[in-house]
């Protein structure tokens, strides 16, 4: 953090010092949020039966019973607490420092409000990240990045401290990445003392990241492209992540094709192989086929994957339909998923390798200032079965203001953690775009859950509320004049 | 001319043009004492007949509006500015025997020669033989209008082909001596476009019977807003269609003005065939107010457009530029994408038409929503939906990224991935009850939670403090109180070991997987120790003491 803080304290003002136009962009986001905490619980060995370890308190509420104590002890869900997170987002883009030359840097700092569970709310113990912070020369031949920045593409989103630089050549353009590597999803280094607390293996080195993309477009209605990234230890013992993705789109005979691969080199695992058809066939309906093959990816500094994780296949087919003036929108869709053979367990205590989904959304734009949406799902599967409705409609006011107001309800059935229950909820939510550059946006909501068919625990009913500032100064580049 | 026949009291004949003058006549046929009031009438009526509805602008009390009947392809059109003759000339048709008898000097032009004066009204319309009548002749000739017809050419024409002024005036066909009506379009296009399918045919040629309506002086503003509208016009593609190649300005010329193009037309000032045409303040006047209309064309209709566009842009920006201003394309492009070609449309601005295109926001910020600029003079019309990506494009976005199919960088700042995958300061991606309803979704893998949450952190940090995680405890009946769940967890974890991780940490499993611990092989069939062995020793580490490739 106190070196992030530094490169930015020293870049930015040096940067915008020279540069031609600069543009500050903030958004400050305050969330309320209902919770329960978990709290150890324990009652007597005595209140207890069974034998050994595990055993069921009076209430069937299961417990841990460690040889010799006087009290069994339980994990249960605390007393309901309001904390209230705050970030900020701040970012900077200065432009015109030479041709073609900016600057770019977005950072985020997180504070807590007040609230029992200041700590609880994920990453609120860190600070501050620099989420990137990145020097770009642009010119006709290519593009040269410096700096933190985003590696995204078919494996996902990546940010590491490096340079990337990107070459354009008629139909075809490459760009290669290489720098320090970040934790993906975290921008903090691998050895950084944000997954410490939460995991209790984190990894044990820093590690670097090198990789290239290549897309080609041969043709107006083809593109292909090649992915490769390896993130290897710093001390070069080991890699935590080789992997590669293949890519292509077309479009014949009226069906645009899509082709999604993925692949772990390190482990030599297929994980993502996915082929999906669409299909106009007149009067505003698309029909979609996807088929897919499906199987996790873990990077190698935890031992997930040697775990033997397996994958699914998956058939789903999808319809839309627009009106034409595309005021109204319906889609409906339904899958069947198929789990490998797991290899594990005993037969005669089954548990359930497979799937189904169905799902129907339509939304509805009687004009320019209303828009009604519903959809509704079901997912029976292993691990959670779920059916859930949700509806809403948005009235917009002005060109500036728009208010909504949205309901759901969803069930779940068998859901490993959570039990079987219902939800409940409403919430409101409301955008002002006060000025071109400052917009506000809130929501609120309250979500009640009731445990059913006997499931254990307690509910966790929870309410929501946010309220989001977003600003701008400066000129915008974007904007034409 | 004001009203001409007057059917009571004492009203003074006079010839507004100058002293009475004396004039010949054809000799009557019957009747003779008073042929010449009557003769002097049909006269009157005669010329208004025939130099009327192409020369005069004054007001035509006596014709009243202008009236409206079906041409001959359809169009319900303006087609004379006197539907009744304000002469009478069947009561007259005893009198005259000829036409030319009043309308001697038809062939020259003139109106002064063109009307009989006024004292040969008086001569019959004397008040004692027949009530006197008002006849004012025209001072001036007639201010122009649309049509660029003259008598005299046609007379010589008529006369030399041995035909009389009934090839166009008889009524009805009819060879009643009298009965006479205005010109109709039918009997212009009986010689002049015979080739052509219809007055408002495009395969017409407009100029051989019109003056451009800049020229046509003496039309004014709701004159103008009465020109008929050809069928063509209102055909579906005519918006889209009317500037193809081939097209005559001087067509459009007849009715059309500059600013009737620049009320549609974003590149007006600079698109040469509209500069071929003048500028009209009566146009500017009509037009004023008056909504742009932007028919979607049917190349914006088809599936890959979004996709396909931009070439098609870069060969012809000129196109675009019809409707489009820069800011058109900069709702969505940003940074260089297509800045070659965006630089080509006219930058425009608030007081100019154009399509304009405006995001929505919030969980359908997919949807782009075209309206009109937001001009005060303008009503906001004509606005559509269009989708510049699928409806489950947020949800699959990642694929056509991968692909590249569609340039990510074209329209978005890298800041508008970041501001999703870097994870925890916008909830836009998600729909409000998410936090309900997000079990499902991550069984079904449909998104990668991965490419936005660290899995490890926010997972488990979320569930701690919602109150279901495990916090590393071996509690092995925990899973919602199933009692069998130790032997059943194994399948569970390979099947979806990810939403085990949300809770779990490695230690978690390693009490009992590991070497140190109870030694229980969590490895699969297909698991390649050596592969794994070469990649990430430290990995295997974790669970065994020594290297397991050497058992």
């Amino acid at each position: 953090m106190r070196h992030a803080l530094l490169l930015v304290s020293l870049l930015v003002p040096g940067v915008t010092a020279v540069a031609q136009d600069i543009r500050i962009t903030g958004a400050s986001w305050i969330q309320s949020i209902d919770l329960r905490p978990l709290r150890r619980d324990s009652v007597l060995r005595s209140a207890t039966v069974a034998d050994g370890t595990a055993r069921r308190a009076a209430d069937g509420q299961y417990v841990s019973c460690l040889d010799g104590g006087v009290y069994c002890t339980f994990l249960r869900s605390g007393e309901r607490e309001t904390t209230r997170p705050l970030m900020h987002d701040l970012s900077v883009a200065a432009w015109g420092i030479g041709e073609g030359i900016s600057f770019h840097a977005h950072g985020r700092l997180r504070e807590s409000l007040g609230g029992k569970s200041e700590v609880s709310w994920p990453r609120l113990n860190d600070r501050f990240d620099l989420i990137d912070a990145y020097l770009e020369v642009d010119r006709n031949a290519g593009r040269l990045r410096l700096g933190r920045q985003w590696s995204l593409g078919a494996l996902g989103a990546y940010n590491y401290d490096g340079g990337s630089l990107a070459l354009k050549r008629g139909w075809l353009d490459a760009e290669v990445v290489g720098g320090r590597a970040l934790v993906q999803g975290l921008n903090e280094p691998y050895t950084s003392d944000e997954i410490g607390p939460v995991d209790d293996l984190p990894p044990e080195s820093a590690a670097w990241m090198f990789g290239g993309q290549l897309r080609a477009r041969p043709g107006m209605r083809t593109a292909l492209s090649a992915t490769y990234l390896r993130v290897i230890q710093d001390d070069r013992s080991g890699l935590y992540a080789e992997r590669a993705a293949l890519d292509a789109s077309t479009r014949a005979l009226g069906v645009r094709v899509t082709v999604n691969s993925a692949f772990d080199l390190a482990s030599g695992i297929l994980n993502e192989a996915r082929v999906r058809g669409t299909r106009s066939v007149g009067h505003g309906v698309d029909v979609t086929l996807d088929v897919r093959r499906h199987r996790p990816f873990f990077e190698l500094w935890t031992v997930w994957g040697a775990f033997a994780p397996i994958g699914f296949d998956e058939l789903r087919g999808t319809t839309a339909w627009s009106s034409p003036d595309g005021a109204v929108l319906l889609s409906a869709s339904g899958g069947r998923r198929q789990y490998d053979e797991t290899g594990t367990g005993l037969q005669s205590i089954p548990l359930r390798n497979n799937g189904w989904r169905v799902a129907a959304d339509a939304s509805w734009t009687p004009g320019e200032h209303w828009l009604a949406n519903a959809s509704y799902g079901a997912d029976i599967g292993f691990g959670t079965s779920q059916s859930d409705g949700n509806a809403g409609l948005t009235w917009r006011m002005t060109e500036r203001a728009e208010l909504g107001v949205s309901g759901s309800a969803v069930q779940t059935i068998y859901e490993f953690r959570v039990g079987t229950g219902r939800v409940l909820g409403l919430a409101m939510q409301g955008n002002w775009r006060v000025t071109d550059e400052i917009r506000l946006r809130a929501d609120a909501g309250a979500y009640r859950h009731r445990l059913t068919n006997d499931a254990l625990g307690q509910d966790w009913s929870q309410r929501r509320a946010s309220v989001r500032v977003e600003w701008a100064l400066g000129a915008d580049p974007g904007a034409v004049r | 001319m004001r009203r001409v026949l007057r059917g009571e009291g004492r009203v003074a004949v006079s010839d507004a043009g100058g002293p009475p003058r004396k004039r010949r006549y054809a000799a009557p046929i019957t009747q003779p004492s008073r042929l010449l009031p009557r003769l002097t009438a049909f006269v009157t009526s005669l010329v208004l007949l025939l130099v009327a509805p192409a020369l005069t602008a004054q007001p035509h009390s006596s014709a009243g509006a202008p009236s409206r009947a079906s041409s001959t392809d359809g169009v319900s059109s303006v087609i004379a500015r006197l539907d009744t003759l304000a002469f009478p000339h069947g009561k007259h048709a005893k009198l005259f025997p000829t036409c030319t008898g009043c309308h001697a000097n038809v062939a020259s032009g003139s109106l002064d020669d063109l009307f009989p004066p006024a004292t040969a009204c008086a001569e019959c319309h004397n008040g004692t033989d027949v009530k006197p009548v008002v006849w004012q002749r025209p001072r001036r000739p007639a201010p122009q209008r649309l049509l660029a017809f003259t008598h005299g050419p046609h007379f010589a024409k008529t006369d030399a082909a041995g035909r009389a002024c009934t090839a166009c005036h008889a009524g009805n066909n009819s060879t009643t001596y009298m009965n006479i009506r205005p010109a109709r379009v039918e009997s212009c296009q009986t010689c002049h476009t015979h080739r052509a399918t219809g007055h408002y045919a495009p395969d017409n040629k407009c100029s051989t019977c019109h003056v451009p309506l800049t020229a046509a002086s003496g039309m004014t503003v709701a004159d103008l807003s009465r020109l008929p509208k050809p069928a063509t016009h209102h055909q579906a593609n005519f918006a889209s269609q009317h500037g193809s190649a081939g097209i005559a300005i001087a067509q459009c010329a007849t009715c059309h003005a500059r600013e009737s193009c620049a009320r549609c037309h974003v590149d007006a000032r600079t698109q040469p065939l509209i500069g071929q045409l003048a500028s009209d303040s009566r146009i500017a006047q009509l037009v004023r107010g008056k909504v742009a209309e932007y028919p979607v064309p049917d190349s914006h209709r088809k599936a890959d457009f979004v996709e396909t566009h931009g070439p098609q842009a870069n060969a012809g920006a000129a196109t675009c530029a019809t409707c489009h201003a820069r800011s058109s394309c900069a709702t969505c492009h940003i940074g260089r994408a297509g800045a070659k070609t965006i630089a080509r449309l006219a930058s425009g601005s608030a007081s100019t038409p154009g399509v304009q295109l405006v995001r929505l926001t919030g969980r359908r910020e997919g949807l782009v929503r075209m309206r009109l600029a937001p001009v005060a003079s303008r009503a906001d019309t004509g606005r559509f939906l269009v989708r510049p990506h699928p409806a489950d494009f947020v949800e699959n976005h990642r694929f056509s990224a991968a692909s590249s199919r569609q340039t990510c960088q074209g329209c978005h700042a890298q800041r508008f991935c970041s501001d999703c995958h870097a994870g925890d300061n916008r909830r836009a991606f998600h729909p409000l009850n998410f936090v309900s309803a997000h079990g499902a979704d991550t069984y079904s893998r449909d998104r990668e939670c991965a490419s936005c949450h660290n899995t490890e952190v926010f997972c488990r940090d979320c569930h701690k403090a919602v109150g279901i995680a495990a916090q590393g405890r071996n509690a092995a009946v925990y899973h919602n109180a199933q009692p069998q769940w130790l032997l059943q967890h194994g399948r569970a974890a390979r099947q979806e070991l990810q939403t085990c991780t949300t809770c779990h940490t490695q230690n978690s499993c390693m009490r009992c997987h590991a070497t140190t611990g109870w030694g229980v092989n969590p490895h699969g069939q297909d698991f390649d120790a050596s592969r794994l062995g070469k990649k990430a020793m430290a990995m295997c580490a974790r669970c065994h003491i020594s290297d397991p490739r050497r058992r």
